[in-house]
């Protein structure tokens, strides 16, 4: 699981969840190819503050097989609808300001379609696949459920 | 059946994973009745969460069987 690993099955998409911090390259060497002219990437950091609060850092747990699961749907209906070859890791565990929690990568023949997959991927990711942050800040800590934009 | 918990309601049961005695044909609806006689601090889990049945979300209607693994997933918040 720490290592990204084909494990999805299927050679154009690739899911990981892990507690080692997360790497772009990885990703973004798994989706290259000769067919693609654009690759696209997002990265979600975690950040120093949410809702007018500092936050010390978070900590995810998440529903490992289910999420795991949920990822390769997403993935198999990017790579199906926009035609790409997509990479997306979510790490867990304790993560400190500026670490990377979750990363996207995404190859097309063309930008729209692999700016469209990527953005697919991140939204219906938090939407529906069961991971959850807690934040934990100087003198308390609270489990986020369902904040939306994060 | 199995019942397993994270995030809040994990740290609530004081528990992740256990075996959840529940009558025959017990729809999810029933099953989570059951969680929270034995978890009362879940009642607001019945409430704001959707059942996911063998990894699969699934509806409150849904049959349970013997051996099914079943969590109730409150809204989430990866990324």
């Amino acid at each position: 699981m720490s290592e990204p690993s084909g494990a999805s099955g299927r050679s154009d998409i690739l899911v990981a969840l892990q507690d080692a911090p997360l790497e772009l390259a990885p990703l973004a060497a798994f989706v290259e190819r000769p067919e693609a002219g654009a690759v696209a990437t997002f990265s979600g950091i975690v950040r120093n503050h949410n809702r007018g609060r500092r936050v010390s850092y978070l900590e995810y747990d998440a529903y490992r097989p289910m999420a795991e699961a949920k990822m390769r749907e997403i993935a198999a209906e990017a790579a199906r609808r926009w035609d790409c070859r997509i990479a997306m890791a979510h790490r867990l565990g304790r993560l400190e300001i500026g670490e990377p929690s979750v990363l996207v990568a995404v190859s097309c023949a063309h930008r729209a379609a692999a700016f469209d997959a990527c953005r697919f991927a991140i939204d219906t990711l938090k939407e529906t696949v069961p991971i959850w942050k807690k934040e934990v800040w100087e003198g308390g800590e609270v489990w986020i459920e369902g904040e939306g934009e994060g | 059946v199995r019942v397993v918990l994270f995030g809040r309601a994990a740290d609530q049961a004081g528990e992740r994973e256990f075996e959840l005695e529940v009558p025959e044909a017990a729809t999810m609806d029933a099953v989570a009745e059951r969680l929270v006689a034995r978890f009362p601090q879940l009642d607001w889990l019945a409430r704001f969460s959707r059942p996911a049945l063998n990894l699969e979300y699934t509806s409150w209607d849904q049959l349970a069987a013997e051996g099914d693994e079943i969590s109730f997933i409150p809204p989430v918040s990866g990324g």
